[in-house]
């Protein structure tokens, strides 16, 4: 496994706990279809699924983590959800939340973690 | 503080208002937006604006920023909103206070190394930035001469927004401030005593800068109609305080003023080329109005060279003429003092746009050959007499003979001749 790769791993693992040390209940890990794949979908419990992109980096030198989410893949990331409300059971009408959590794993150090509620 | 308020001018034409910048910093991923009817120039300001925050040492907001001019429905056009936006963004993050650009009036485009580059239209800006209430504005340094001729506001200069941001932080005094040019250095200008013979068309000269009347000459290629158009501006009054601020703002709109010496102090004297367009002429444009070769001549001189070309007798001449009857261009209220035809003769009109009218009537050119073939008109023997002699009095003692729309003294020596 490519570093990159399991700096990924290692961030969302960070943000899964972080989510549920925070009282939500983490649906999905890593949900993937044809068109891509989900990192996190959770609940609050209160009928809002929230669909969570974590972003991992381990410095800012190359913008911060959330300048990494562009038009695009918000875009896609709206599909994603949709694709996977339709494929699993879901009851009545949920809300939909999209959030972002920035995690920074700089070498040497405790790692940070940004969580932006409601994103895009 | 998330939210900021700063002040810029929206231009069109020679009208200016009020515009507030203001700038909101909300939670979400990062991205900005320029809402409020701006042109290109306005939107790609937020990527002018980032390049320049963050080269001139300072962190880009790492939030949802939305930037809004408003009034919103009021097109906004031009770089010129670029420092506005800047100090909007920094005084919302809390870089700058965000009490203190307060009331200022912000004007001038970024570089991407923050950089103050200058822009067009400071001056009538600033003039409606004052007649709006306005005390104080900040321009790029490269304006601060013709900016500081709106008197009774306190203007500075600013080059880089590094020192700007320094500024209203209170971490460098002062920016450098503007005074009016005083004794403005006055441009060259061709002197009627320079013109040999043509006493006839010297002393029409006269008469049409004593009266403000308009001018047609007739005469073969080679006669001097040009040489001597070129030399009425001279013996014109010069502008008075309140004339050259007009003028000069009209100049400042279409970006002909000299960076030095930016206050217009003499008639100007402008010569549109016989092909040039409507628009060249009357001034228009569909997205930035800019002023015509009409407005240019504001309180001067406006030469039509061979206007018996058609160009002039269609289309143009019907938009000069039209202008002079309603006494206003449309764009931005300008007339000009003193129109002067080459190659037509004056119909019979009574006013100025009558006059006019009659010049570039197609019409009149039928009657102007016959005029000129006929010699109806002879010029008196004391004229005669001084064919091929030198104009012996120059533009300068001229001039202060004439007040526009009275005779002062008497416009020649050859008093008799008045009764034209």
């Amino acid at each position: 496994m490519a570093a990159k790769d399991e700096l990924g791993r290692r961030g969302e693992a960070i943000a899964a706990e972080w989510l549920q040390a925070r009282g939500l209940v983490v649906l999905a890990r890593n949900w993937r279809c044809s068109e891509g794949e989900l990192d996190i979908v959770a609940t609050d419990g209160n009928s809002v699924v929230v669909f969570c992109e974590v972003k991992t980096r381990s410095g800012d030198r190359f913008g911060t983590p959330f300048d990494a989410v562009t038009q695009g893949k918000r875009r896609k990331l709206r599909r994603l959800g949709v694709l996977w409300l339709t494929s699993n059971p879901v009851r009545g009408f949920p809300s939909l939340r999209f959030d972002v959590i920035g995690v920074l794993c700089r070498p040497g150090s405790e790692p940070t973690i940004e969580h932006r509620v409601e994103a895009f | 503080m998330t939210l900021a308020r700063t002040w810029a001018v929206a231009l069109n034409g020679l009208a200016g208002q009020l515009v507030a910048v203001e700038a909101d910093l909300a939670a979400g991923l990062p991205g900005t937006t320029v809402i409020g009817m701006g042109d290109a120039a306005v939107t790609q300001a937020r990527d002018r604006i980032r390049a320049a925050v963050l080269n001139s040492g300072h962190k880009w907001p790492d939030r949802r920023i939305t930037l809004a001019l408003s009034p919103a429905a009021l097109p906004k056009r031009g770089a010129g909103y670029d420092i506005a936006l800047a100090i909007a963004v920094l005084a919302a993050a809390g870089v700058v206070p965000s009490v203190a650009p307060g009331q200022t009036v912000l004007i001038g485009e970024l570089g991407l190394d923050g950089q103050v580059r200058p822009v067009r239209g400071v001056l009538p800006a600033l003039l409606a930035a004052r007649s709006a209430g306005r005390e104080r504005a900040i321009v790029p340094l490269a304006n601060l001469a013709e900016a500081a001729l709106a008197t009774g506001m306190a203007v500075w200069g600013v080059a880089s927004l590094g020192e700007l941001v320094a500024s209203f932080k209170g971490e460098i005094d002062a920016l450098i401030t503007g005074f009016p040019a005083l004794s403005v250095g006055v441009q060259p200008i061709a002197d009627l005593a320079d013109v040999l013979g043509q006493p006839e068309a010297r002393l029409a000269l006269e008469f049409a800068a004593a009266g403000g009347h308009h001018l047609a000459m007739i005469g073969p290629p080679g006669a001097g109609k040009t040489m001597l158009a070129t030399r009425l501006p001279g013996v014109l009054p010069m502008l008075n305080d309140e004339q050259a601020l007009e003028v000069t703002a009209v100049h400042s709109v279409a970006g002909t003023l000299d960076d030095d010496t930016p206050l217009v102090t003499r008639p100007p004297f402008v010569d549109p080329h016989h092909s040039a367009s409507l628009a060249a002429v009357v001034g228009g444009g569909s997205a930035h109005i800019r002023p015509g070769s009409v407005s240019l001549a504001h309180r001067g001189v406006l030469f039509l060279d061979e206007a018996h070309e058609t160009k002039y007798t269609h289309r143009v001449s019907l938009g000069i003429r039209r202008g002079l009857a309603r006494q206003r261009f449309e764009e931005n209220n300008i007339r000009p003092r003193c129109v002067e035809i080459c190659r037509y003769e004056k119909g019979s009109g009574r006013t100025g746009a009558d006059a006019l009218a009659g010049l570039l009537s197609r019409s009149t050119s039928r009657r102007a050959k016959s005029i000129a073939d006929d010699q109806q008109w002879r010029p008196p023997p004391q004229l005669l007499a001084r064919r091929g002699t030198k104009c012996h009095r120059p533009s300068a003692v001229l001039r202060p003979r004439f007040k526009l729309g009275t005779l002062v003294g008497p416009v020649s020596s050859h008093g008799g001749m008045m009764a034209v």
